[in-house]
């Protein structure tokens, strides 16, 4: 299985209460390729904090309403 | 399967390559004499490879942009991190590889006495060196597809 990063999103959610916004819209509002909007959606990218924030901004949210951080059980020792 | 257009480069430069060491190989193993042959035979047929590689890759790649309907997206953030990670296990591979290259140039006239079977170095430079440069191409390409398929994590 493929590894996941510990970083959740709510991007989906998101588009979906945005008219649902397809991924491709998504990607040319930030200015990236749909296909990173889906590796990011499925955590397997971790954006920069840029296109996180610009992300953010076209979903008119805080950034800790889009991203959520999951420390594992082994970040915590 | 989705591809995007970086991606699809990635797919071209990795049969680019395959080709070539696929070719080199086959070529190498079914003429008389293999790594032992006369060199003569070999620079003209090395240099027809690269040219060869080039072209196909210059024809491919200029199919895949006129084809490609998202052939306008520039390099975004994700496609340039995946190319570092790439070109950055092809320098481990090239790196450790030339290592076992000049370990296998200065113990060649050693096997020689201890073997009896002489290949000249000259030759064996010739193509372990084509087959480094080749190999850390195709690993370069490959792990990048990896990496697009799942992800940088």
């Amino acid at each position: 299985m493929a590894k996941k990063l510990p970083i959740a999103n709510s991007i989906r959610r998101l588009r979906f209460e945005a008219a649902e916004m397809t991924q491709q819209l998504l990607a040319e509002k930030v200015g990236v390729t749909r296909q990173t909007i889906l590796a990011i959606e499925a955590a397997r990218y971790s954006p920069t904090l840029e296109l996180a924030f610009k992300i953010a901004e076209v979903f008119d949210k805080e950034l800790g309403e889009v991203f959520q951080y999951l420390p594992s059980q082994d970040d915590s020792k | 399967m989705k591809t995007s257009y970086q991606e699809r480069n990635n797919w071209i430069e990795l049969l680019v390559a395959a080709w070539a060491v696929g070719y080199y190989l086959i070529t190498l193993s079914s003429v008389e004499g293999g790594f032992y042959a006369e060199l003569s035979y070999f620079l003209p047929f090395i240099v027809k490879v690269v040219v060869v590689s080039i072209v196909m890759g210059i024809v491919l790649a200029i199919l895949n942009h006129v084809l490609s309907e998202d052939a306008k997206d520039a390099k975004d953030e994700m496609d340039k991190a995946i190319d570092l990670q790439g070109f950055r296990n092809a320098y481990w591979v090239m790196s450790i590889s030339l290592m076992g290259v000049i370990f296998l140039a200065l113990f060649n006239e050693r096997k020689a006495e201890l073997s009896g079977v002489q290949i000249e170095t000259t030759n064996l430079l010739v193509h372990a060196l084509f087959i480094v440069a080749s190999l850390s191409g195709l690993v370069q390409s490959v792990t990048q597809i990896v990496y697009y398929r799942r992800g940088l994590v």
